[in-house]
């Protein structure tokens, strides 16, 4: 049951993001990214990582898609027409594309997988404990970043402040 | 239990995917949807390689989420003012008009 | 396990026609509504066995689903006599609506649309009946707010049909407010949701000095009222009652079919469905609160529908007036006798709606042949229907016969139940409850002079639209197989062996009495003292409610309907719902419009400028920054700039702006990169 599961969302996966990349309408492969991640998610659980799935979910569908279709429709005539995005490097992108990926399944078969599932390690009590101590540096270091991306986001798309100032 | 090279595969594939999304799509929005992919792919790893009893693969795929966050919102700030400066994010078009 | 399994297919059976006709392509939309209608069929068959197995048993099956911290959570299945009835007549209707919709949509142009979210209705429905645990209600009672939301605005260019569905949507979402206060409070009290396991832990709880003592927790006494009003909150949003009842006339915006649905089988019955679940949950002030709104609203609904002039507005406010039935039933003890009311309004209801519908699709017909400018629901047009729509007609008849209650059909024997319950309730509590019988027994006249009404208008007389009756045809088979079905149902043989006495109802006699487990509530329902006074009397004030519709209103008299400003006190209350709309616009809504500009005042005036200061401090200090970077920085800068634009000008030539064409170099050098090294 596990197993079929796991091979379910995998392809859902791999199937929704093969859909962003032919898609040509910019709305239906924002739609699109939303069903990737979510399954993305579904894959972290099989890895004990459920508080992952759970950001996952958060950031990604619930900020960063919000985020995108907002670009979307900010960047766009949105009046009733369906917003179309062409494709280039067509051949070159697939050469590329194909050949890094024969070389990320080639070298993968080199590497010895060390995981072996431990349960019980990844509570949510042990993920707040290691945040606060071993992790704590990047963790403020995240923070910090956060806010920078905050401030910076604001400034390059807000107001333009120099004519106010000026 | 499933083996972690599925894990791995799915990661390679979903990385691919991505990598030709951001090489072919001529909308910003869309390369940024793809990079968003490639990240996400490369989360996978992360937590399937997890060394046993660490959570050092949890940790790196949580960074990577927030700095993905901070990615998307100053990369969307940057598409808008270009949208606003250009009147599109067409990538060959900016190109055309920046000469 | 065999019972657990039929009921997971049943579940996911609607699901599938959801998702059919969400991919199917436009054409092949016929088809897929027709697989939807056999697989709806096989839903119903199902369940219907369900029923025959089950019983009075009830079954409960679990499995953990994820797990927080200590506490695991649990999904489950519970199989009830209630709920697999209720199912049974979910899915039947809801077969019957696919299949008249097969007719009446025939040329929308969101067919496929349609279809999938009747199923997609029809399975929030069964997740509610089939849920054991509140939290698992709750997200299906969100799924069916969110289809009826969908199919209410299923014409969603049209304004008022985009309006009314954001009403609906937002009245609501206030009644769900009080369902998530009563979760918070249940789940503080007992720590669980599942149903069955509350059941045991109400019963087992105690008030003591003031408070409610469970298990080891204990909160005032007031929480526990606190949790009964929130939870009838919530089905006050969903069965439309007073005072959020102004969303359900509405929602007549939507397509006819689906008003059927929605006032016979699914989103209304929601509500006293989940009344009937948590019943043990409620103390004596939430019942006498419930049976006061319900008498309110019963009243109300059947005022508001005396003056109607649109055929469909009618029926909308005797669906309210009817839910106030049910609630009174709640409230007064006979959670059975609601049930049975509710099951037997599905049917009658949901064969009016139809033959409305029926009615409305001819008319249009009529209206596209002439290229006329009238609008097709409005009654004064109508009359002398009844020769060439028969079949219509005729399940109009008994559908209405059953709604006034009169004797030999399934509206009698639940209306009767209700009314010796209301009775009861009034004599063990006392005076002022009275006014609840009162409002109840009121209400029987009044439904029967505006169904009478109704019948005159639509059926009788002279075709008043100026055109010859002979013009008017009557639908297809889909039609005709709904409506027959529909009213064969809503004959009282099929409720109860004796036509004339409740109290020999199978479903009466099959429903566990569910008695409520709050000390001092010892009321015995099921007490036949008044039944003979109180059906006699019922049948008399229907009499007096038919007589009165057939004086103002009989066939051959000349009917003059006054224009809109010359309506008498009464009537203009009644055809504007009690004035509610406009109250509501001139009480909450301009106080909320009045906030937000308060609120933008504040903004503007006090964060803006304190944000301001902030900024100027911001800026007089960048400027000292700005001087030290000029002087001190800008020639390491500029030195390293001269040397970068100069190595900048040597590799531009591979460069001409394209970015991905970067990338891809990159790539490729890459691969050659670790070719070469491995």
């Amino acid at each position: 049951m596990t197993e079929v599961t796991f091979y379910f969302f995998g392809i859902l996966t791999l199937a929704s993001a093969f859909f962003i990349l032919i898609t040509k309408n910019v709305l239906h492969a924002a739609l699109s990214l939303v069903v990737t991640l979510l399954s993305v998610a579904a894959l972290y659980v099989f890895t004990n990582a459920e508080f992952l799935a759970v950001t996952q979910i958060m950031i990604y569908v619930g900020g960063i898609v919000v985020l995108i279709v907002f670009g979307v429709m900010l960047t766009n005539d949105v009046s009733g027409k369906t917003i179309i995005s062409g494709s280039v490097n067509r051949l070159s992108g697939t050469i590329i594309t194909l050949t890094v990926l024969v070389m990320l399944i080639y070298s993968g078969q080199e590497l010895t997988p060390i995981a072996t599932k431990v349960h019980n390690t990844a509570s949510i009590e042990n993920l707040g404990e290691h945040l606060m101590t071993t992790y704590l540096l990047p963790f403020e270091i995240a923070a910090l970043l956060l806010l920078i991306a905050l401030v910076a986001a604001s400034i390059i798309a807000g107001h333009d402040l120099q004519s106010k100032i000026s | 239990m499933i083996p972690a090279e599925h894990f791995y595969y799915i990661g390679a594939a979903l990385f691919s995917i991505g990598l030709a999304i951001v090489l072919t799509k001529r909308n910003a929005i869309m390369i940024l949807m793809g990079v968003e992919l490639m990240l996400n792919a490369s989360n996978i790893n992360f937590l399937a390689y997890n060394k046993a009893g660490s959570l050092d693969g949890q940790f790196f795929a949580l960074f990577v989420i927030v700095v993905a966050a901070a990615e998307a919102s100053v990369a969307l700030a940057i598409v808008l003012k270009v949208y606003k400066h250009f009147k599109t994010i067409n990538l060959d078009k900016i190109a055309d008009i920046k000469d | 396990m065999a019972l657990i399994s039929i009921a997971l297919v049943i579940f996911l059976i609607p699901l599938t026609a959801f998702a059919m006709n969400v991919i199917a392509p436009k054409s092949r939309a016929r088809t897929a509504s027709y697989i939807s209608i056999i697989l709806l069929l096989i839903s119903t068959i199902l369940s219907s066995i369900l029923l025959l197995k089950i019983g009075s048993e009830s079954a409960v099956t679990r499995m953990d689903w994820f797990t927080v911290g200590s506490y695991t959570f649990e999904v489950g299945v519970l199989l009830d006599f209630q709920g697999v009835l209720l199912l049974v007549i979910v899915n039947m209707v809801s077969l019957l609506v696919h299949i008249y919709s097969v007719l009446y949509m025939a040329k929308d142009p969101g067919y496929t649309r349609y279809f999938g979210f009747l199923s997609l209705f029809t399975f929030a429905m069964a997740g509610i009946i089939l849920s054991d645990n509140l939290l698992m209600v709750f997200v299906f009672w969100e799924l069916v707010g969110l289809s009826s939301y969908l199919l209410i605005g299923h014409w969603y260019s049209k304004d008022s049909a985009a309006k009314a569905s954001k009403k609906a949507f937002i009245v609501n979402r206030i009644g769900d407010t009080g369902f998530v206060v009563a979760l918070c409070i249940i789940w503080y009290q007992f720590g669980t949701f599942n149903l069955d396991e509350i059941q045991v832990l109400m019963e087992s709880s105690q008030l003591q000095n003031g408070f409610w003592v469970s298990g080891l927790s204990a909160l005032p006494a007031v929480w526990l009222s606190f949790m009964g009003i929130g939870l009838f909150l919530a089905a006050v949003g969903k069965s439309a009652q007073f005072p959020l009842q102004v969303w359900l006339p509405d929602a007549m915006e939507g397509p006819t079919p689906v008003s059927a649905l929605i006032h016979a089988a699914t989103m209304v019955a929601a509500g006293v469905f989940l009344m009937s679940r948590v019943v043990v949950l409620l103390d004596l002030t939430t019942l006498a609160i419930i049976a006061t709104v319900g008498s309110i609203t019963a009243f109300m609904g059947a005022v508001a529908a005396l003056a109607q002039y649109d055929i469909k507005k009618v029926l909308a406010y005797s669906t309210i007036s009817q839910l106030g039935y049910m609630l009174i039933g709640i409230g007064t003890g006979a959670y059975e006798a609601a049930l049975f009311h509710l099951f037997t309004h599905a049917f009658f209801k949901a064969a009016l709606f139809l033959a409305v519908g029926s009615v409305i699709h001819s008319l249009h017909a009529l209206k596209q042949k002439h290229n006329l400018n009238i609008d097709v629901q409005d009654m004064r047009i109508m009359g002398g229907l009844k020769s060439n729509l028969p079949v219509t007609f005729y399940t109009y008849l008994i559908a209405a016969f059953s709604l006034m209650g009169l004797p030999l059909f399934s509206g009698f024997l639940s209306k009767d139940a209700l009314l010796v319950a209301s009775l009861n309730w009034s004599a063990a509590v006392g005076q002022l409850a009275y006014g609840v019988s009162l409002l109840a027994f009121a209400t029987v006249t009044l439904t029967a002079f505006y169904m009478g009404r109704q019948l005159l208008l639509v059926f009788f007389g002279d075709f008043r639209s100026g055109f010859s009756v002979s013009e008017i045809q009557e639908g297809g088979w889909h039609f005709k197989v709904a409506l027959i079905i529909l009213c064969t149902l809503s004959i009282g043989f099929f409720w109860s062996f004796n036509p004339f006495d409740y109290m020999s109802s199978w479903l009466l006699n099959t429903l566990p009495a569910k008695l409520n487990s709050t000390p001092q509530f010892d009321l015995e329902v099921r007490d036949a003292t008044n039944h003979s006074f109180v059906g006699v009397g019922s049948i008399a004030l229907v009499m007096a409610g038919v007589l009165l519709a057939w004086l103002k209103f009989k066939p051959g008299k000349i009917l003059t309907f006054a224009e809109s400003d010359q309506l008498s006190f009464l009537e203009r209350v009644s055809i504007n719902n009690w004035y509610l709309d406009k109250f509501y616009e001139r009480t909450i809504l301009s106080f909320i419009r009045w906030l937000t500009l308060v609120l933008a005042q504040v903004e503007r005036k006090v964060i803006d400028r304190l944000v301001n200061s902030f900024g100027w401090i911001g800026v007089i200090f960048s400027f000292v920054v700005g001087w030290l970077d000029k002087v001190f920085i800008d020639g390491l800068i500029n030195f390293s700039a001269f040397f970068s634009s100069q190595v900048g000008g040597m590799t531009k030539s591979f460069q001409y702006g394209k970015v991905q064409s970067f990338i891809i170099f990159a790539l490729v050098s890459l691969a050659l990169i670790i070719f070469l090294i491995l």
